[in-house]
């Protein structure tokens, strides 16, 4: 799997690359870490490319979420394949993430939240 | 039913993490031989890698010194799956116990969701050399739908 990190403001789009299983979610694991040791506790995970999902990897991404959550942060995903939203509805994931058509929309999702909480 | 498939494989591999990623391409490129749709195949692969993680992960513990045993069938109007591990197998109150309580936050115990999910059938237990065995069967063509999301039955 390859990942690639970019910054918009304090919000951290990570778009993800090939497989995401046993074997590769390890690494995305780790990015995660290290952001929020950094205090980067938004993010998006961007799947266009993702070309395969199991359990595995919908494991990493659940246990990221609750890291997140348990820093007040947010974590939304975009741009899933019809293939791979079915796996999240099938293991009934889509109703503890939140789903975006794209990353634009996920980021407005930030401005969002943000505007309500102010 | 037919008895010789048109393609088969049939692997011993070493148990690593490396299994997973083998079998897939393995029968990814069998499915392209099939009539299924792009769906179905891409439901299949993932059905089938949760069993093979788990008899790596589970059955086989990571442990390098041990070994798992794939093999696919092709017939014409079915695929045949087989995944063997050296471990003692599972059950769904372990499972239930692990990652119950997490609920929707749980980070496991999905895996077989998705096998009962997308298999025409399934059946686990141990075979007679004291591997374990989990078989998967897919029709292909025109097959029972109410056999579809049946629970995974034991030998």
């Amino acid at each position: 799997m390859n990942i690639s990190k970019s910054m918009v403001g304090d919000i951290a789009v990570i778009k993800l690359n090939g497989r995401l299983d046993l074997e590769t979610s390890k690494t995305l694991k780790g990015l995660t870490k290290e952001l929020m040791a950094d205090n980067h506790n938004k993010m998006i995970f961007d799947l266009t490319d993702v070309d395969f999902i199991n359990s595995s990897g919908l494991g990493t991404l659940v246990s990221i979420l609750r890291d997140v959550n348990s820093k007040k942060g947010n974590l939304e995903l975009c741009s899933l394949a019809p293939y791979i939203q079915e796996i999240f509805e099938i293991t009934h994931l889509s109703s503890i993430f939140r789903i975006y058509e794209n990353e634009e929309e996920a980021l407005s999702s930030f401005a969002v939240t943000e505007n309500k909480t102010e | 039913m037919e008895k010789h498939p048109l393609h088969y494989a049939s692997l011993e591999l070493n148990n690593s993490g490396l299994c997973i990623k083998i079998t897939d391409d393995i029968l990814k490129a069998f499915l392209e031989l099939t009539s299924l749709d792009d769906r179905e195949k891409y439901r299949l692969r993932v059905a089938v890698s949760e069993i093979v993680t788990n008899g790596y992960f589970h059955g086989n513990k990571q442990n390098a010194q041990k070994r798992m045993f794939f093999s696919c069938n092709v017939f014409n109007n079915r695929i045949e799956i087989s995944v063997e591990d050296e471990g003692d197998g599972f059950n769904d109150d372990e499972v239930e116990e692990k990652y119950g309580a997490a609920g929707e936050y749980a980070t496991g115990g999905r895996g077989l969701k998705i096998v009962e999910k997308v298999a025409d059938r399934v059946k686990c237990g141990k075979t007679d050399n004291g591997r374990f065995r989990v078989s998967l069967l897919k029709y292909v063509n025109a097959e029972p739908v109410e056999a579809i999301g049946q629970s995974i039955e034991s030998y």
